[in-house]
């Protein structure tokens, strides 16, 4: 039993300790269980980081793709723009050097006739002109894509601008029969800062394309100021071709004028539309078009104004007052003599200088009593009168000329506007009256009427008319200067004015006759000189009043 | 008036005698130059020195248009005798001729009836533009 109940024993604690290892190796299940668990939760956290990082580096990387395409696409079209450019560029300069260098060759080979080539030098200096505008354009293309162009910020006078522009544009209008005008509202300021070169070349550039694509009616600069923004619009409105909706963004590419055939009928590089538009907007502004084909184009340029100064002078006051040119036309070609009555000196040289303009000659009168005298003493084409004058008034000067058979055309020159005044005067006769200040248009299509176009030999004198009956009677004057020339002699040996006085008065009234108007005009100055009593500058004019003598016996 | 292409009588009163060819052959010149603006053509020239003589043959000759120095040697100049014509003649044609166009002359001269005033040496152009009105006045 013992043996059993030992064996028992043994067996008890075998089995007990059978269980507690069983109940360890299974706790330890447990633990490795958990310990399992817990790495695979740890694994699939690992796993969904993973791939929540991978994702986002393929997302990424994505993105990166798609740029570079869509890098690699805008390199290409530059690359073709710039390709396209270099293209047109070539080509608008072979154009002009074609035609250059083609008219040159045909000249050096004899291909043009004498008598073409005025004309086909025109078109080589067209040309090269045309080749400039274009190398300039290119030049500031270059810059204003290098962005290397800079504006400045400077006080500008607008209003001088402004009347540059018209100054340029008005003879060009005034050709084509266009009216350029400028309408500037009251609140524009007088002065403003920017950039005035560059304004100057967007308002020519604008202003250049209307006179080109204008065959009929006007073009109005028209300048107005939003004083909240503080911004200038000047628009330019034209009554030319205008332009289709499609075609017009077109404009403002380089190299794009609306029609491939605008170019070689009406000239430009293309590129000036373009150009201004980053100006403008440099300047702070923009330019846009509003056009309608047939009905004409706007193009309204804004600029920011930058210190905005105000003037009382208004602009148009500003441009009667810088210059009676304001208006810019065709000065006709004229030629002929006219006679100016007019005492006012600034009013002297004015007239002048439009008359010298015209290629007419001037003599001035001081005075309607000087007008008389000159106008019986020359050969005048024309009198132009002023009527208040010191001495003797304009009217009583024409009453008198027309009393004595003065038959030349007498225009009255007259600050008096009223138009009853007016009437007066054409009824007295005068062939025409002008208003002071002069309208310069009015002015030449007045002096157009009454004088001769162009160059003109003066009127044959009678001395050519009649040369035969001449030659003998100037021979028979000619030996009569010896006469002349003993008397003068004798009455400045005696100191007898009066016989010095006879004597030279008959050569002033005869030596002309015979074609010795030197003599004649020196005869004059030496008889005003005795009637003055200079007896000292007399005897100084003598000798050269014999050497004429002496020359005109010569002859 | 009946005898308007009838010959018409020119007295020229200078007393340089070059001065009196000079008018003439000026006065002819233009009937020549452009004989369409002239209805007459045929001109009898008459000379005179001074103011006596003037007088003197615009009693035997009864010019139709004189010429008349002003600036006469002997104390009566052409003024006194534009007066003395005047006087006679009231319709006279009187162009008067002096070296200058002085106001006074000119005024003198307006005052006293000319109707025309030339200036030596002669143009043209005025010589013609007498002529003209010349005309004008006998066709009236």
């Amino acid at each position: 039993m013992s043996q059993q109940s030992k064996e028992l024993e043994q067996l008890k604690a075998l089995y007990k300790a059978e269980c507690e290892a069983r109940l360890a190796a299974e706790q330890k299940l447990l633990e490795v269980e958990h310990n399992a668990l817990d790495h695979s939760q740890q694994l699939q956290h690992i796993g969904q980081f993973l791939e929540q990082a991978v994702g986002v580096q393929i997302q990424e990387l994505q993105t990166a793709k798609g740029d570079l395409e869509s890098q690699k696409q805008e390199a290409e079209s530059a690359n073709q723009a710039k390709t396209a450019f270099l293209a047109n560029m070539s080509h608008e300069i072979r154009t002009p050097l074609t035609a250059i260098i083609g008219f040159a060759q045909s000249i050096k080979n004899g291909l043009i006739s004498h008598d073409r080539l005025p004309e086909i030098i025109d078109i080589i200096i067209d040309n090269g002109k045309h080749l400039l505008d274009l190398i300039n354009d290119i030049l500031d293309l270059s810059k204003i894509e290098a962005e290397q162009l800079t504006v400045e910020s400077i006080d500008i006078d607008l209003f001088k601008v402004l009347h540059d522009i018209t100054n340029v544009c008005s003879p060009t209008a005034h050709h084509k029969d266009l009216k350029f005008l400028v309408e500037v509202d009251s609140n524009v300021p007088s002065s403003i800062t920017s950039d005035p070169t560059r304004l100057r070349q967007i308002l020519l550039n604008l202003c250049n394309n209307a006179l080109k694509f204008t065959q009929h009616g006007s073009i109005t600069v028209k300048v107005s100021y939003f004083e909240r923004l503080n911004t200038l619009e000047i628009d330019v409105i034209d009554t030319g071709v205008g332009i289709e909706p499609e075609k017009a963004q077109k404009l403002f590419t380089p190299f794009t004028q609306a029609d491939a055939s605008t170019s070689r009928k009406f000239g430009g590089t293309g590129l000036g539309l373009y150009i201004s538009k980053q100006l403008a907007q440099m300047l702070g502004g923009d330019i846009t078009l509003e056009t309608e084909p047939g009905k004409g184009s706007t193009f309204s340029l804004t600029i920011d104004c930058g210190i905005a100064q105000f003037d009382v002078e208004s602009f148009d006051q500003y441009r009667k007052r810088s210059s009676p040119f304001a208006d810019i036309f065709d000065i006709p070609k004229l030629s002929g003599q006219v006679l100016l009555a007019e005492d006012n000196e600034i009013n002297q040289r004015l007239i002048t200088t439009h008359l010298d303009a015209c290629g007419v000659k001037v003599v001035v009168a001081e005075d309607g009593q000087q007008a008389v005298e000159l106008a019986l003493e020359s050969d005048f084409d024309l009198v132009l009168m002023d009527i208040q004058m010191p001495n003797m008034d304009g009217k009583e000067a024409f009453e008198t000329l027309k009393a004595l058979g003065f038959s030349k055309p007498i225009v009255a020159l007259t600050a008096n506007v009223i138009s009853s005044d007016i009437e007066v005067y054409l009824q007295m006769g005068f062939s025409a009256s002008l208003a002071k200040p002069l309208d310069l248009p009015k002015f030449y299509d007045t002096l157009a009427q009454y004088l001769p176009r162009g160059k003109h030999s003066n009127n044959p004198s009678l001395v050519r008319d009649e040369a035969p009956f001449l030659t003998q009677l100037r021979q028979q004057y000619q030996r009569e200067m010896d006469n002349y020339k003993q008397q003068i002699k004798d009455a400045l040996e005696s100191q007898d004015w009066q016989a010095l006085f006879e004597v030279v008065h008959i050569i002033k009234g005869t030596a002309g006759n015979f074609g010795f108007n030197a003599l004649t005009a020196h005869a004059g100055v030496i008889q005003q000189d005795l009637r003055a009593g200079s007896f000292d500058k007399v005897q100084l004019q003598i000798p050269r009043l014999i050497q004429l003598l002496n020359q005109a016996q010569s002859v | 008036m009946k005898n308007d292409t009838a010959e018409k009588t020119i007295l020229v009163v200078d007393d340089v005698e070059y001065t009196r060819q000079l008018l003439r052959n000026a006065v002819l010149a233009v009937l020549n130059a452009e004989p369409e603006h002239f209805k007459f053509n045929r001109y009898k020239f008459v000379n005179a020195s001074n103011g006596v003589d003037a007088m003197a043959k615009i009693e035997q000759y009864q010019p139709d248009l004189i010429f008349l120095d002003i600036e006469l040697p002997g104390g009566i100049n052409g003024i006194e005798i534009l007066k003395r014509i005047k006087k006679q003649d009231a319709h006279a044609f009187v162009i008067m001729v002096s070296g200058e166009s002085t106001i006074e002359n000119v005024q003198n001269s307006l005052k006293n009836g000319a109707s025309g005033f030339i200036v030596k040496p002669f143009s043209a152009v005025k010589v013609a533009e007498a002529m003209k009105n010349f005309e004008k006045k006998v066709l009236r």
